[in-house]
């Protein structure tokens, strides 16, 4: 369940920056991946609600902190209190789990701890998406009241990724992704994701506006009543301490 | 005194006639004492199996009665039959609100709380452990033991880079492999070390991150658990045991790990293999060249050098190379120089054929496992079980490991021997139920968060017809205003509890002991009505308790009874056949009797007599034989060779005993039957007229 | 002990159609004779000797044995009556094989009861004397010839000092040299003491043995002397 939570803050990070050129696909494609590998620093304090079958529902509040650059990032929750300073560091391909009630800490690999649920090695890594995917325009079409690219992405020959195909509706006027759904090989529907809100920031490391999200909803298509909610409280671009990354920054922190 | 003295002319005639035919008397002899021999042995030794097994299930885990809630979803199954999975046995909320009632039935002597749960044990690879100690001794600054865990985390980087080296051979990324290997020679490079002291923190996480991966990773081990009160447990089941360390003392949160459990999970794997090969090879009599799952393990051992070296107090290294040499040299097997590593040596030790086996198995033992930490996990040790719990969130609950236990007579087996015991505190803490507080700070999050419930079916609609999507941040050069939350970091478990704990809150089951238990039924009935007033329950009698393995005696049992009834219905078919032949074959003889005057009667007894005596002979030998391998293996024992067996029998061996109802109900069962088969043929000849005997036959 | 028959017919079944085996025979016989009943094979002769021996009862017509109508008897007083005064010779002697001679001659004794083991024995080793077979008395009966077995056959009918002896073509599985030897152990005994033989032949030199002949033919009385 942890693993969904990492899973969200991949989604989140990977299409967080938007900033394109307005009818070419492949230009606009290109550009959410330009983006992303520009971005530097990165922290929020979000909010999560986890809605699974048969199960009760989760609801965590966590800081998150991302430095692309080196691959590194941290999930800290504050709330509920149950789960208060337990922490999650990634460096590289390991995940070290923090538990403030043990004062221990658990390496386990991104596969195991991604293993059985629905994340995917996608949702972690850079967003490749013109290096990875054929682009399609599909049409104009209207997401509500707001008027929106339809693209179809559909993953080249040769590269292995979860999602083969993917469809995404881009705000005309933002150039924000607003709807994006991912499918199977055999192009069955595997899950519906919404970005319904998004604020406009400026990035001290790339010198310019970027969008980021402020809240996701996420609905698995298979599991039909699995769903989540992700709500942005906080989001700050500004500049890391350097040595945050590190078991010892954690563990001081949770307290 | 007639009747007597034709009783003696009709068994001497009948004696004589069997004694006559007796190829025929024999082959139907024989099947009667077959049958008789099952009836009487077949069904004394499972009166006998049952009444181990009922004394092993009642007095391990079960009790009499089982109680649980009736909104179970499943129903409770002790020894298994819902498998690995997580069986929904609801729970009971309050123990407190029912075991003043359960304790106010005259005959109820005992209860027992109780509960079952699962949970994964976490643990790292031998990097990762080594790592852990190494990060250990720099926060606590000790200079000896810093030095002590460096050279065991050197000698274990030695070992990986000479496995890396011989990787190179069969790694088809040889790109990747390179890479590590460069990141091996780093860390044992005396550059990494020499300023470890001054700044730890990027070195360890060198370590943790790059070189830990390199040893692989264990899969998780699921623990079965079983929360109860520790003390209370102990004096109420008889078969409890402990087997090292010590119980779990009162009032401390603790586990005792089933002995059973470890020695199948918690062992290292080469002990493992050694201990499998001994027990198919030694003692079932296997051997390693002709039984193909004997050779499989055999191939798996030599392959178990890795476990033994990493598991290896380095210090004692170079003792046990020359230690090995010696053995190996001593038995001719050594024929490399005495240069020869360890890691050669061993792969050399562990190759085991049938004639080395228990030279090795014996050696290993006694100069191998001391010098290894042979267990995972051993008393003294704190553990951390994590949990999926009930309210949704994972926990990880650390708990300390005061011993090992098994149930008496039960120790090999596996089905009785795979839950650990804790104490219901901790049992609860992992089984971590939503409680009205939790829920309160979930709804209060929700509020603070203001949070909209938007079902999937308007999504888009709400989503996307209202506000602008986007909004600005008000000053987009400041600096962000946003301050990291106070984090609260949840408190762990005390080690401590009040006593009280346990006889109050939730639990899932408990077991009850009766005073008489031959009221069982009756106080079964009473009790479940008498706690469903407070609490709806289910109460259940031991044998439904234990689930599958319970069951398992009355299937052996319909088996039995069903082989019988074939073998007796065979044996009076062809006693009812061979005496209608015999009529006929005999028709003169009937007729020339009848003549002399010899009644109907006696001509019907003849035959009837005939039937009785042969069923009575064959059904004495039968029940002979029966009450003389009773009696055999009441003196050597049935050894259970399966571990269902060991746990029907509730021990390595069965004794069984001289059962009186059967050696009666037996043959009496076999005389009647026999005797009644032969009604038939008896009537036939009684009416064959005595004219006949005058009738030439040529 | 006396025998009477009148107008006894005597029909079986055989098939679809009947067989009149004895068709009105009218013929008394009194205690202590000697008689043989001659004749052609299927003349009647077995038929005649099964109502006489009590083993069958007739289809019409009277048969009396001292003066009382076996039709009128149940089996069980038939079976008694054959026990107390009857004894037989059959044709293929009809020993029961796995016994000893001793125990064959024993068996009517055992059926009647009353005598004790001693008497039982001291009885049939006397017949088994008469017949001269007393070397013989341990052996199986199967493991002696023809003529020694219809002895012990004579030997057994008269073990129970029956009234009447019935002997079905007692000779007829022997040689003539035996066949001789039995009819003679026979009369011996008719003579020595009161026991009627009725025996049946169709073997000339055995019928010239007899006192009186009763000649049979197609179910009826041809001749008696």
């Amino acid at each position: 369940m942890y693993a969904r939570v990492i899973f969200v803050m991949g989604i989140l990070l990977s299409q967080a920056l938007l900033a394109l050129s307005p009818e070419e696909t492949a230009k606009l494609v290109a550009s959410i991946d330009e983006n992303q590998r520009n971005s530097g620093d990165y922290k929020s304090l979000v909010f999560i609600e986890e809605k699974e079958r048969n199960k009760p529902t989760k609801l965590f509040e966590a800081l998150v902190y991302r430095r692309d650059v080196d691959d590194k990032w941290i999930i800290l929750f504050t709330k509920p209190k149950s789960e208060g300073g337990k922490g999650y560091l990634r460096v590289e391909k390991n995940i070290f789990l923090y538990e403030p009630a043990l004062g221990k800490w658990e390496r386990t690999t991104e596969r195991a701890r991604i293993g059985g649920t629905n994340s995917q090695r996608s949702d972690f890594d850079e967003s490749r998406l013109a290096e990875e995917f054929n682009h399609q325009y599909v049409g104009l079409e209207k997401l509500g009241k707001f008027p929106v690219h339809h693209l179809k992405l559909s993953v080249k020959t040769g590269i292995d990724v979860a999602f083969p195909v993917l469809h995404l509706w881009v705000d005309q006027d933002t150039k924000n992704i607003l709807k994006k759904q991912d499918f199977s090989l055999s192009e069955k529907l595997m899950r519906t994701i919404y970005y319904p809100k998004w604020e406009k920031m400026y990035s001290r490391s790339k010198k310019a506006d970027v969008y980021v999200p402020k809240e996701i909803r996420i609905f698995d298509e298979v599991e039909k009543d699995n769903s989540t909610l992700v709500i942005l409280k906080e989001v700050s671009l500004d500049p890391l301490e350097a040595n945050i990354f590190t078991k010892a920054w954690i563990e001081k922190k949770s307290k | 005194m007639r009747i007597l003295s034709l009783l003696r002319i009709l068994s001497r005639l009948a004696l004589r006639d069997l004694w006559l035919r007796k190829i025929k008397t024999l082959g139907m002899g024989g099947i009667l004492a077959m049958g008789t021999f099952l009836i009487v042995f077949g069904l004394s030794l499972l009166e006998d199996i049952e009444g181990t097994m009922k004394n092993g299930i009642i007095q391990s885990v079960a009790g009499h009665l089982q109680l649980y809630s009736k909104n179970a979803k499943d129903s409770l199954a002790l020894f298994g039959g819902g498998f690995m999975g997580r069986e929904d046995l609801a729970e009971i909320p309050d123990y407190s609100k029912i075991l003043p009632s359960l304790l106010d039935h005259p005959n109820v002597a005992k209860v027992i709380p109780m509960g079952f749960e699962m949970a994964l044990l976490g643990r790292g690879n031998e990097s990762d452990e080594l790592f852990d100690s190494l990060r250990e001794a720099l926060t606590s600054g000790d200079t000896e033991e810093i030095r002590s865990r460096e050279e065991q985390v050197k000698f274990h980087l030695n070992f990986l880079s000479k496995e890396f080296e011989q990787g190179k051979k069969i790694t088809a990324d040889q790109k990747l492999l390179a890479q590590q290997t460069s990141w091996i020679a780093e860390a044992a490079s005396d550059r990494f070390w020499l300023d470890i002291r001054l700044g730890p923190e990027n070195k360890m996480q060198f370590l943790e991150t790059k070189i830990a991966p390199l040893s692989g990773e264990k899969s998780p081990v699921y623990l079965r658990y079983l929360g109860t009160d520790p003390q209370l447990f102990q004096n109420a089941f008889s078969k409890f045991k402990i087997v090292s360390g010590e119980m779990i003392p009162e009032g401390k949160r603790g586990m005792l790990l089933a002995s059973r459990f470890r020695e199948d999970f918690l062992k290292i794997l080469p002990a493992r293999k050694f201990d499998m090969i001994y027990r198919k090879k030694i003692e079932t009599g296997l051997s390693i060249a002709t039984d193909a799952e004997l050779k499989r393990i055999q191939r798996e051992l030599a392959l178990q050098h890795r476990p033994i070296l990493t598991h290896l107090d380095f210090y004692e290294t170079e003792r046990l190379r020359g230690e090995l040499v010696g053995y190996l040299e001593e038995r001719k097997e050594h024929p490399g120089g005495s240069s020869d590593s360890l890691e050669d040596l061993l792969k050399r030790f562990l190759v085991v054929d049938d004639s080395n086996f228990l030279s090795r198995y014996n050696w290993f033992y006694e100069h191998i496992a001391p010098l290894v930490r042979l267990y995972e996990i051993s008393p003294g040790q704190t553990i951390v079980l994590r949990s999926y719990t009930k309210s949704g969130y994972v926990k990880n609950v650390p708990v300390k490991v005061y011993g090992t236990y098994s149930f008496e007579g039960l120790e090999r087996s596996d089905i009785a021997g795979q839950f650990n015991i804790t104490d219901l505190v901790t049992f609860r803490e992992l089984y971590g139920l939503m409680t009205e507080e939790a829920l309160q700070e979930l709804t209060d999050i929700r509020k603070t968060v203001n949070t909209q419930e938007i079902a999937k079916e308007n999504i888009e609609a709400a989503l996307f017809e209202g506000e602008p999507v986007v909004s600005h941040e008000p000053d987009a050069f400041s600096s962000s205003t946003f301050v990291d939350p106070q984090i609260t970091a949840a408190k762990g478990l005390a080690e401590d509890y009040r006593p009280e704990a346990l006889r109050q809150g939730l639990i899932i089951n408990t077991a009850i002991f009766l005073r008489d238990e031959s009221k069982l039924v009756d106080t079964q009935k009473e009790l479940e009505k008498r706690i469903s007033d407070l609490v709806p329950v289910n109460v259940i009698d031991w044998k439904k308790a234990s689930g599958i393995v319970g069951q398992f005696i009355e299937i052996i049992r319909y088996v039995l009874l069903f082989g019988v009834s074939v073998i007796l219905l065979v044996a009076l078919i062809i006693i009812n056949n061979s005496m209608i032949v015999a009529t006929f074959e005999r028709t003169q003889e009937i007729g020339t009797m009848r003549a002399f005057g010899a009644q109907k009667g006696f001509i019907a007894g003849l035959f009837l007599i005939e039937a009785f005596l042969l069923s009575l002979f064959a059904s004495g030998v039968g029940t002979l034989a029966a009450w003389g391998a009773t009696v055999w293996l009441k003196s050597v024992g049935i050894p259970a060779v399966h571990d269902v067996l060991v746990f029907l029998f509730s021990g390595s061996r069965l004794f069984p005993n001289v059962n009186e109802t059967y050696m009666i109900a037996g043959p009496l069962i076999v005389v009647v039957l026999a005797s009644i088969s032969a009604l038939y043929p008896a009537l036939l000849a009684a009416s064959i007229p005595p004219a006949l005997a005058m009738q030439e036959n040529e | 002990m006396s025998v009477c028959l009148q107008n006894v017919t005597k029909t079986y079944p055989l098939g679809d159609s009947e067989v009149h085996a004895l068709k009105g025979i009218d013929l008394t016989i009194e205690a202590g004779e000697f008689v043989t009943v001659a004749g052609p094979s299927g003349c009647g002769k077995t038929t005649l000797l099964n109502l006489i021996g009590c083993m069958d009862v007739p289809s019409s017509g009277l048969v009396k044995i001292d003066d009382r109508d076996i039709s009128s008897l149940s089996d069980r007083e038939l079976t008694r009556l054959r026990r107390e005064n009857l004894g037989f010779i059959f044709q293929s002697f009809n020993l029961i094989p796995v016994l000893s001679c001793e125990q064959n001659v024993e068996f009517p004794l055992l059926l009647k009861g009353k005598l004790s083991a001693k008497e039982r024995m001291r009885r049939v080793h006397e017949l088994l004397e008469k017949v001269g077979l007393n070397e013989q008395s341990k052996q199986r009966a199967n493991a002696l010839s023809g003529g020694q077995r219809q002895r012990v056959a004579v030997a057994r009918a008269l073990v129970t000092h029956p009234r009447i002896v019935l002997a079905d073509e007692p000779t007829a599985n022997l040689d003539s040299e035996n066949g001789q030897k039995i009819i003679s152990l026979m009369r011996d005994i008719n003579e020595n003491g009161k026991t009627t033989f009725i025996f049946s032949s169709h073997d000339p030199s055995i019928i010239a043995l007899a006192r009186r002949v009763i000649r049979l033919k197609d179910g009826l009385i041809a001749s008696q002397t």
